[in-house]
C-alpha cells in the first residue's frame, strides 16, 4: 500500500493505546521490517519500561531478562534485540555491561548484571579480545600463544559468569578483522595467524558440549544469515568503536531469540507444508502424477531440495502435516509413487487435502496432533494463502517465501524455528510417534467415512468391448497407464482394431456425480483352448484408485467365465519398476499362483462380489472370450 | 570557485540564512524519488512528539538527545539521504534547520 503509515509511526500510535491491546499487530509489525536501522528504531520504542511493562501484561509474551557483555560498542544489541524477541513472543528486559567490561564485569562480582538475574547471559567478542592481549600484532609467536590461551580464559569466565548469573551462558566464536590479517605481508605468517585463529574458534565452539547450560553460536554460520557481512563501517568504527555491522548485529539478535525461546521450550514442533508449487514443481491435479517436477534439474531440484529438508527436520523431531488444495487420493497416489519423492504419506503425521479454506485444516492438523495453534509453522508458495492463514490463524508461524523455489530450502532452514537446544531422544521420536496416533485416527475414520463417502459418489461402470470408437483410446490407456498395469505389455491400435484369434479387448467407463471419468481401465483378455480364459494385461487409471472398480472387474469376469463354462481363468503379473504395488492383486482377488508371482489361476468356486457402491450397466453381458 | 548561485551556507547560530529558508511546515528534503523528512526521523528516535519540533528548535534541547542518539541519526539520515555525510559539519549542527540544510546539500550533492 502506498498511502500506509510508515511502520514506526505505527507502532508509536500502537504504543500510545497500549501496546497489551493487540501484541499481535505489533509483533507482525516487526515481522515485516528487514532493515537493521528500522529494527533499531522499534527496538528502541518498545525498549523502555513503560513499553515493557504494557507489553509484560499482553497474552502470549513471556518476560525474559538478558544480559549483554562485549568488547566493542554494542549500542545498537539491547534495542535489535528487543524488536527480536517481542516478534518472536517475548518481552526482554535487557542489561548492558559497559564498553570492553565483559572481564572487569566477571571478576568484580558483576556489580552491573547480578540483581538484573538474566535468564540469558550473551557475551559478544571481537578480535580486539584477543590482540588486547599481546604487545605487538605482528609477533606471531605472541598471537598464537594468545590464541591458545583464550579459550581457557573464556571457559573460566564463563564459569563464574554462570555462578554469579545462573541462567544460559551464550557464548560465540571471534571473527579476524580484515586488517588483523591484511597488515602482515608474507603469506606463511599470514597463514599461521590464520591456522591459530581457527584453532582458538574450534576451541570455544567446543565449550558449549564441555559447560553446563552454555551455547556456543559460530560467527561464521550468524554472517550467513546476514549476507556474509560481519563488519561495520569503518568509519563507525573509528567515531563510535561499533566493530559488528548492524546487519551482522540483527542476526546475532535473531540468533539469541532462537536460544531464548528454545529455552523456555518454546520451539515449532509442527511444519505444515503445501503441496503444489511447494513440495513439488506443478498442479497435481493439472499436470498429473508424471507432470509434477522433483528432482531432476532446477526447479524440481529446488523442489526435492525442500522435501528433503524437510525429512531432515523429520529426523530430528518436526512432526510433518500437509495442508493442500487438491483431492485426498492423488496427493497419497504422488506422494506414494512418485519415483523421486523423498517424502512418502507415511513421513506425515497428518494430510488434509481437500477444498475447505487451509486455517480450518491447519485447525484440525493442530487438534489432531494435540498440539497448540503457536508450534505449527506455515509453509505454502501462495502469497493469498499465506495472507489468509495469517488473518484467520495469527498463531501459527506463517513463513514469508521468495517467489524463487530455489532458495525455499535454505530460507525456511535459516529460519530456524525449531532450533531446540540440545536434541533429546524423545525429540527423535516425536515424528514417529505423531505418525502412528495419525494413521490410528485416520483408520478409524475411514472405515465410517470413506464407505459413506463412496456410496454417496453414485459411480456407474459400464464395460465396452473394443470397436472403431473406442481402439485408440484403449490403446493409449494402456500406453500411458504406469503403476496399476500389470503386465506392462502396450498394445498398438492395430493389435486391437485386428486382435489375434482368442484376444479380445474391453475397456471400462466410470461416471458419478461430478460427471465423467472417461475410459479409466482396460483388459486385453484370451481364451485358451484348454484351460480357460486368461487376463493378459489389465490397467486402471490412478484417477480411480481405490473405488473398488478393478474389484468390480475382477467380479463381472469372474462370474461371466463362469456362466459361460469355463473351468478357470488365468492371469499373468509381469513386476516393471512402477507396479511393484500390485503384485499381489490377483492372489488379494482370490487366485492361487500357478507359476510364484508372475501366473495366477481363478477356479471360479467361490467368487467375490463386487462392491455394492458401483451400479453396473448390463452386468450379465459383459465379458466374451473370442 | 564560489559563484553567486551556490546555496549559502547554515550560520553557526543554526538560523538559516535569508537565502535559503527552512519552512517550519517542511522539514522535508527532496531526494531524488522521495522526501526525507529529517523532522520525522528525529521524532521517531527520539521518541518525541513531532508537532513540538521546528527549525529553530535546538538539537541539545530535544528530551533524550546525546552522543548515541546523535549517532543514531547520523546512520538514519545517510541512509535515507544514500549519501554520506560530512561528519564535522554533522557534529557542528546545532539546530534542526542546520541538519535540515546539510541534509539538503547533501542531497543535491553541494554539501
Amino acid at each position: 500500500m502506498n498511502h500506509a503509515v510508515p511502520p514506526l509511526a505505527e507502532l508509536r500510535a500502537l504504543r500510545r493505546e497500549g501496546l497489551a491491546h493487540d501484541p499481535g499487530r505489533t509483533r507482525a509489525l516487526l515481522g515485516a521490517l528487514e532493515d537493521p536501522l528500522d529494527l533499531e528504531a522499534a527496538g528502541a520504542l518498545l525498549a523502555g519500561p513503560a513499553a515493557r511493562e504494557q507489553l509484560e501484561r499482553a497474552p502470549g509474551l513471556t518476560g525474559r531478562r538478558v544480559a549483554l557483555l562485549g568488547s566493542s560498542t554494542l549500542d545498537q544489541l539491547p534495542h535489535l534485540l528487543t524488536a527480536a524477541m517481542v516478534r518472536d513472543g517475548m518481552v526482554p528486559a535487557v542489561r548492558s555491561a559497559g564498553f570492553d567490561q565483559w572481564q572487569w564485569e566477571i571478576l568484580s562480582g558483576a556489580p552491573e548484571l547480578r540483581e538484573h538475574r538474566p535468564d540469558l547471559t550473551a557475551l559478544l567478542l571481537d578480535d580486539h579480545a584477543l590482540y588486547g592481549r599481546v604487545a605487538d600484532p605482528l609477533d606471531i609467536d605472541a598471537v598464537e600463544a594468545a590464541c591458545a590461551e583464550l579459550p581457557g580464559t573464556l571457559r573460566e569466565w564463563t564459569a563464574a559468569a554462570h555462578e554469579l548469573l545462573g541462567g544460559l551462558t551464550v557464548l560465540c566464536t571471534i571473527p579476524l578483522g580484515p586488517l588483523g590479517r591484511d597488515r602482515i605481508v608474507d603469506y606463511r605468517t599470514k597463514a599461521r595467524l590464520d591456522a591459530a585463529w581457527h584453532r582458538m574458534n574450534a576451541a570455544i565452539l567446543e565449550l558449549g558440549g564441555a559447560l553446563p547450560a552454555t551455547v556456543v553460536l559460530s560467527h561464521d554460520g550468524i554472517a550467513a544469515h546476514a549476507g556474509g557481512t560481519v563488519f561495520g563501517s569503518h568509519r563507525m568504527r573509528h567515531i563510535a568503536g561499533q566493530i559488528f555491522a548492524p546487519r551482522f548485529l540483527t542476526a546475532y539478535a535473531d540468533e539469541l531469540s532462537r536460544v531464548a525461546r528454545a529455552q523456555l521450550g518454546a520451539a515449532r514442533k509442527c511444519l505444515v507444508l503445501d503441496l503444489d508449487n511447494t513440495l513439488w514443481g506443478g498442479i497435481l491435479g493439472d499436470d498429473g502424477i508424471a507432470g509434477l517436477r522433483i528432482g531432476g534439474s532446477y526447479p524440481g531440484s529446488a523442489h526435492r531440495e525442500l522435501q528433503e529438508t524437510a525429512r531432515d527436520l523429520a529426523a530430528q523431531g518436526v512432526v510433518l502435516a500437509i495442508a493442500s488444495k487438491n483431492d485426498d487420493e492423488p496427493v497419497r497416489e504422488a506422494l506414494a509413487t512418485h519415483p523421486d519423492m523423498v517424502l512418502s504419506p507415511s513421513s506425515f503425521a497428518a494430510i488434509r487435502a481437500g477444498w475447505d479454506p487451509k486455517p480450518g485444516n491447519v485447525r484440525e492438523i493442530a487438534a489432531e496432533l494435540n498440539l497448540g495453534l503457536d508450534a505449527l509453522v506455515f509453509v505454502d508458495d501462495s502469497p493469498v494463502e499465506r495472507g489468509l492463514m495469517r488473518s484467520a490463524l495469527p498463531e501459527v508461524t506463517t513463513v514469508e517465501l521468495p517467489p524463487d523455489p530455489a532458495g525455499h530450502a535454505a530460507h525456511l532452514a535459516a529460519r530456524g524455528d525449531f532450533a531446540v537446544l540440545a536434541l533429546t531422544g524423545e525429540d527423535r521420536d516425536r515424528a514417529r510417534l505423531y505418525q502412528a496416533r495419525a494413521r490410528r485416527a485416520e483408520a478409524r475414520a475411514d472405515a465410517t467415512d470413506l464407505q459413506e463417502y463412496l456410496q454417496d459418489l453414485g459411480s456407474r461402470l459400464t464395460l465396452e468391448a473394443a470397436g472403431p470408437l473406442n481402439t485408440e483410446r484403449i490403446s493409449h490407456l494402456f500406453g500411458k497407464t504406469n503403476q496399476f498395469n500389470l503386465t506392462g505389455r502396450r498394445y498398438a491400435p492395430d493389435d486391437i482394431a485386428g486382435p489375434a484369434a482368442g484376444t479380445g479387448f474391453y475397456a471400462a467407463r466410470l461416471t458419478d456425480r461430478f460427471g465423467d471419468n472417461g475410459l479409466v481401465a482396460a483388459l486385453a483378455l484370451s481364451g485358451q483352448p484348454d484351460s480357460g480364459w486368461r487376463i493378459d494385461n489389465l490397467v486402471l487409471s490412478c484417477r480411480v484408485f481405490s473405488r473398488g472398480v478393478e474389484d468390480c472387474l475382477i467380479a463381472l469376469l469372474l462370474n461371466a467365465a463362469r456362466r459361460r463354462g469355463a473351468p478357470a481363468v488365468l492371469a499373468g503379473f509381469r513386476p516393471t519398476p512402477k507396479n511393484r504395488r500390485f503384485a499381489d492383486f490377483y492372489l488379494r482377488h482370490g487366485f492361487t499362483e500357478a507359476v510364484p508371482g508372475r501366473e495366477f489361476r481363478h477356479d471360479l468356486d467361490d467368487i467375490a462380489g463386487p462392491p455394492h457402491w458401483i451400479e453396473i450397466a448390463e452386468p450379465e453381458g459383459a465379458f466374451h472370450a473370442h | 570557485m564560489p559563484t553567486d548561485t551556490e546555496p549559502a551556507m547554515p550560520t553557526d547560530s543554526g538560523v538559516p540564512t535569508d537565502a535559503e529558508p527552512v519552512d517550519s511546515r517542511s522539514m522535508a528534503v527532496d531526494c531524488g524519488s522521495m522526501a526525507v523528512d529529517v523532522a520525522r526521523i528525529v521524532a521517531d528516535l527520539l521518541d518525541v512528539d513531532q508537532a513540538g519540533l521546528t527549525p529553530a528548535t535546538l538539537l541539545a534541547d530535544i528530551e533524550g538527545w546525546d552522543s548515541v542518539n546523535q549517532l543514531r541519526l547520523l546512520l538514519h539520515l545517510e541512509r535515507d539521504l544514500s549519501a554520506p555525510l560530512d561528519y564535522d559539519r554533522f557534529l557542528s549542527a546545532a539546530s534542526l534547520a542546520d541538519l535540515v540544510l546539510l541534509a539538503r546539500h547533501t542531497a543535491a550533492g553541494t554539501a
